[in-house]
């Protein structure tokens, strides 16, 4: 009944893992592998006999993992380049800040005054409130109105206004200086926080169970419909799925995950500057989401590793760094589009051999891409669960 | 799922429209149509290229807004109403080029029609567990369809045809009380073309189709009434036989291509 399909052999594989193949190959599995090595392998480069990792190093990726796959959120699974994600960063990162050193300012003339305070969690819930709140009102305004290129300005300008309020309103962000000697909380009475190890463990816990539920909401129902309007927003309201809500509140979603980063950030970094905020660290989520593929969840965490990693190695050796990340950037968008992650479900796929043939050869991949063509049949009538 | 008889209203028809007219910067598409197409059966609508059948399909889906006039759904003024709230209502529609998620797999672009049905809210926290069984409602639309060999295969690797089917099972998976087809043989083989026409023969009790249709066989043999579209307003409207029998028609379009 079906197909004049061309007389390639069918391929056989199973396309659905069994439970313990699919365990192994869990996403967040291997994050929280990563997540246990880094303090020991970040920053660390055998070639140059530097044999040990750097805790700090290890805190800035596990953050910047998350700020990257929030973004991504929206970037690898709505489809649309928000280039102004650091906003939600910066935000989290100085609602942290403010709240623990207090502020009195002068606005339109009322006193806005808080003194100095020291808690974790209100800290927590103010960044992401304000975060959130922030990215309501934006999504709401701009999300119906536009899409693709002039999303991607829109939300850059947006970014631009709070980095210039956090650069230029002195009074209550300290200016380009910023704000320093921030106390990392006590909430345990014996100053656990203050050692860098110990801080490092607390970011890894938080943001892995922030990328459970990153995870949970991905693969949710509201995920798959992510994935629907990716590919084909016209199908997808016709189906009847009201697609700029959903494109709302995966926004607002998105902008979670940096919020949290920011608070982590500024207790991390104990000090805060309107860097935080910055086009350039809007721009390099998008390089550690591409670096490590912005289809899979694993990608923006890898990818943020493997940029610090390389940031912190390269820069020991040159001060053009930046200019050699560019280069494995042009590289791997130009032959690995798919990031790091491509690869590795590649070789997965295909077998390291093949993978590699098909990386190298034009028309080892014309002649290996024909005999994939022709979709998996399934006969076993006990495999009949639904995938997803 | 919803019964399509118990939404029936009483209106006994499932679209009416008035004085509808779409307008492209100077070029009348659609021109003052009013007509009324009753509830159940086939409802082809046919008509030289060009005689607005498609843009007409586009005003009562939501894809264009009209120019002028209104559109009622059953009892229900829907001109202000957008695509998707119109898909919510259970209108239904497949595309005349090919409207699917070409990189999502047979069974997802099923599985998220269906799901469709359950879930309007965007809630990020709603569980897949509590959508009701999509896993059923999807794997019998696959059987409907005759896709369920080709479930795991990636959508933009079917064949042309199957790619139509999957079309038609993206409408069907939602069991709308009406669909509206546009040109859905449009590039089959014959094979394909007799088992499109048989599913939609089996998909229609209960339900209105909406036709646009090229193939003057199949629209002859599957509909019960045939609306004739030309430069963009109704020139007739009657059964098979009255259609081939009107002169006007056989002018306009049957002569061309006899």
């Amino acid at each position: 009944m079906t197909a004049p399909h061309t007389g390639a052999a069918l391929k056989t594989e199973a396309p659905r893992r069994n439970s313990a193949a699919a365990l192994l190959t869990h996403p967040l599995l291997w994050t929280a592998i990563l997540f246990i090595a880094l303090p020991y392998v970040a920053g660390a480069n055998p070639f140059i006999g530097k044999w040990s990792g750097f805790v700090g190093i290890a805190t800035t990726m596990v953050i910047f993992s998350l700020f990257a796959s929030g973004f991504n959120l929206y970037f690898g699974h709505v489809g649309e380049l928000s280039f102004g994600h650091a906003m939600f960063f910066t935000i989290g990162a100085y609602a942290t800040a403010l709240y623990s050193k207090g502020f009195n300012v002068q606005v339109f003339g009322l006193t806005l005054q808080h003194g100095e305070t020291n808690n974790l969690f209100v800290a927590l819930i103010l960044s992401v409130a304000v975060a959130l709140l922030w990215a309501w009102l934006l999504a709401r305004v701009i999300i119906p109105r536009s899409s693709g290129i002039y999303f991607s300005m829109i939300t850059l300008a947006f970014a631009q206004v709070i980095f210039f309020i956090t650069y230029r309103w002195s009074e209550l962000t300290g200016g380009e200086d910023g704000m320093q000697n921030i106390a990392r909380p006590n909430p345990t009475g014996y100053g656990w926080l203050q050692d860098s190890l110990h801080f490092y463990w607390f970011s890894a816990v938080v943001v892995f169970l922030a990328l459970c539920l990153l995870q949970y909401v991905l693969r949710s129902p509201f995920g798959s419909v992510l994935h629907a309007i990716r590919e084909n927003r016209q199908r997808a309201r016709f189906l009847g799925y009201d697609v700029d809500k959903y494109r709302v509140n995966a926004f607002v979603i998105s902008a979670l995950f940096p919020a949290i980063g920011g608070w982590l950030w500024t207790y991390y970094q104990q000090a805060i500057n309107p860097d935080a905020g910055s086009v350039e660290y809007s721009g390099n989520v998008v390089m550690m989401s591409l670096l490590g593929g912005i289809q899979a969840i694993m990608g923006p965490i890898l990818g943020a590793s493997v940029y610090y990693e390389l940031q912190n190695n390269v820069s020991q050796l040159t001060k053009y760094w930046e200019a050699w990340i560019g280069v494995v950037f042009v590289i791997v968008v130009l032959f690995a589009p798919r990031g790091i992650m491509g690869l590795v479900e590649d070789v997965q796929h295909y077998g390291i051999g093949t993978a590699f043939r098909r990386y190298f050869s034009r028309t080892a991949r014309v002649e290996i891409d024909m005999e994939e063509e022709l979709p998996p049949v399934i006969e076993d009538p006990a495999v009949t669960k639904a995938s997803s | 799922m919803s019964a399509p008889a118990a939404a029936r209203a009483a209106t006994g028809y499932v679209f009416k429209t008035e004085g509808l007219t779409r307008r492209f910067s100077g070029f009348t598409a659609v021109n003052s149509v009013s007509i009324e197409i009753p509830e159940g059966g086939v409802r082809t609508i046919i008509g030289p290229n060009g005689a607005g059948k498609t843009t007409f399909f586009n005003l009562l889906s939501g894809l264009l807004p009209a120019s002028e006039g209104r559109i009622w759904f059953r009892d229900r003024e829907i001109t202000p109403l957008l695509a998707y709230q119109r898909a919510r209502l259970g209108i239904a529609r497949s595309f005349q080029i090919t409207n699917i998620f070409g990189h999502l797999t047979v069974y997802e672009n099923v599985r998220l029609a269906v799901q469709a049905v359950h879930d309007g809210k965007a809630n990020f926290l709603f569980p897949g567990r509590r959508m009701g069984n999509l896993t059923e409602t999807t794997e019998r639309v696959l059987h409907d369809v005759g896709l369920w060999d080709w479930r795991d295969a990636r959508a933009e690797n079917l064949s042309h045809g199957d790619q139509r089917r999957l079309e038609i099972g993206l409408v069907i998976a939602s069991d709308p009380p009406v669909l509206l087809l546009d040109e859905p043989l449009a590039g089959m083989s014959p094979t394909e073309t007799h088992e499109t026409v048989d599913l939609i023969q089996r998909i229609s009790p209960g339900r209105t189709i909406l036709l646009v249709e090229h193939d003057i066989d199949v629209v002859m043999a599957i509909s019960t009434t045939i609306t004739v579209f030309q430069t963009g307003s109704v020139l007739a409207v009657g059964t098979p036989q009255e259609i081939r029998a009107n002169e006007a028609v056989q002018r306009a379009y049957l002569g061309e291509l006899a």
